[in-house]
């Protein structure tokens, strides 16, 4: 990655291309869990690419990349969300209590949730750590650095989030 | 990264597996390189507007800065113009003004005009009078404005400032003059720059101005300034010290012609009159 970005520095378009492809499920994981919303998400992920484009040749520290892009990203959602007016995300409650409820195995109701599934009901911030923190790209260090929290408190938050979830499967987990 | 190792904090469960086996089974459509295209040319669009937005933000600021200097530099002449030295002899006929109208139509900086309250024995005002004073009155054309000076070269002193220029007659209504024949004029009134003017005050004993100003305009209160282009009814006296037919009586004896209707503005009231009711 180091090598691309000095590549991209220099304004090597097939350095941009293979970054991007790289990080873009990673951010799009965590725009997604953050706004709740695909198209926005979308947006918030292109915005990001454009804004590492024009100012590429600013990262100074290179092996701080990941944090840079995903302050970006936070960022770029932030203006999303206030553009658009939202300020908690909802989420589709009733479909998520339906499989809940139904009688089948939980293995097989853990097939049917995906990853929004289970941490939709949580607040912005918990929502934001845990995709960073279990898409296990990110230490609890460095999503404290990005949201500038200390480590225990994200620590707590990522227990405390996972209660609410277990909470939320009905003790089933 | 060694995600087990960094999080040996965390008493690791089922929930904890499935959580992170959700969140890589996370599917994304792979970006294309047309997409990619798309971003690196909204990237350069955007960063080519957010140049031209500070551009046009520097440009206001040069604007309202120079704006104020201006503004600041024009109170400060004003200020230095209500109590103007003036010599004696002059005093009383001179009133100092700002130019506006000189300022909007040749973008001059800093300009003066001297209005002088001219007394003149001549009733100017009477038509017939002028009619009589006249040696050539004629409608021509002002084919050329060639200069102001406030020097005469014949007897080689300083004067009032003067446009010197020639003119295309047209017809002749009373005098010699030949139709078609071109001949140079001059006629009182004009803008020269501050430096000339200036020499004129030391060397011609003329008022002094104080103030910093590109531009000083001299002309009789109320009169009109000629154009090029422009064809009048003109009063011409020949002047012997400026070897060419001066344009006399100031709005008086410059006209305005519309050749279409046969008439003629009268600078006072601003209305056209028939030309044959004036001669006549």
């Amino acid at each position: 990655m180091d090598e691309l970005i000095s590549k991209l520095k220099n304004g090597d378009k097939s350095a941009f291309e293979e970054i991007v492809k790289k990080t873009e499920k990673q951010l799009l994981l965590i725009a997604k869990s953050r706004l709740n919303s695909e198209s926005l998400a979308d947006d918030a992920v292109q915005e990001t690419f454009i804004c590492l484009f024009q100012n590429a040749k600013k990262i100074k520290d290179v092996s701080k990349f990941k944090s840079w892009i995903t302050i970006i990203l936070i960022n770029k959602c932030n203006k999303l969300m206030k553009q658009n007016k939202i300020i908690e995300v909802s989420y589709d409650e009733e479909n998520f209590e339906n499989i809940l409820q139904s009688d089948d195995e939980y293995a097989n109701i853990t097939n049917e949730l995906d990853f929004f599934n289970y941490i939709n009901f949580l607040n912005i911030e918990e929502r934001t750590i845990i995709s960073m923190f279990y898409s296990e790209n990110y230490t609890t260090k460095e999503i404290a650095e990005i949201l500038h929290l200390s480590e225990n408190t994200i620590k707590s938050k990522i227990l405390r989030a996972k209660n609410k979830i277990r909470n939320k499967l009905g003790g089933r987990r | 990264m060694n995600w087990d190792k960094n999080n040996e904090w965390l008493e690791k469960d089922e929930l904890d597996e499935i959580l992170s086996k959700k969140a890589r089974e996370f599917k994304v459509e792979k970006i294309t390189s047309e997409e990619i295209d798309t971003i690196i040319s909204k990237a350069k669009a955007q960063k080519r507007r957010e140049k031209y937005l500070i551009a046009a933000s520097i440009t206001v600021m040069i604007i309202l800065v120079l704006s104020t200097f201006y503004i600041y530099k024009s109170r400060l002449n004003k200020e230095n113009t209500e109590n103007p030295t003036l010599v004696a002899e002059e005093e009383s006929n001179f009133e100092i003004i700002i130019d506006e109208e000189m300022n909007k139509t040749t973008s001059i900086a800093d300009s003066l005009t001297l209005e002088h309250n001219v007394d003149i024995l001549t009733d100017i005002t009477n038509i017939e009078i002028l009619k009589g004073e006249a040696q050539q009155i004629v409608i021509a054309k002002v084919i050329e404005i060639e200069r102001c000076t406030n020097y005469n070269e014949k007897i080689g002193n300083y004067t009032l400032i003067n446009t010197l220029g020639n003119i295309e007659i047209l017809q002749v209504l009373k005098g010699d003059l030949n139709i078609n024949s071109k001949t140079p004029f001059i006629r009182a009134g004009g803008t020269i720059s501050y430096d000339e003017y200036q020499k004129g005050v030391i060397y011609g004993n003329r008022s002094q101005i104080q103030g910093a100003y590109d531009y000083i305009t001299e002309r009789k209160k109320g009169d009109i300034k000629i154009e090029e282009g422009k064809t009048y009814l003109m009063f011409l006296y020949y002047s012997e010290y400026d070897d060419r037919y001066e344009i006399m009586a100031y709005q008086y004896g410059l006209r305005e012609y519309n050749q279409e209707n046969n008439t003629v503005l009268n600078n006072e009231t601003g209305e056209w009159e028939d030309l044959n009711n004036i001669l006549n």
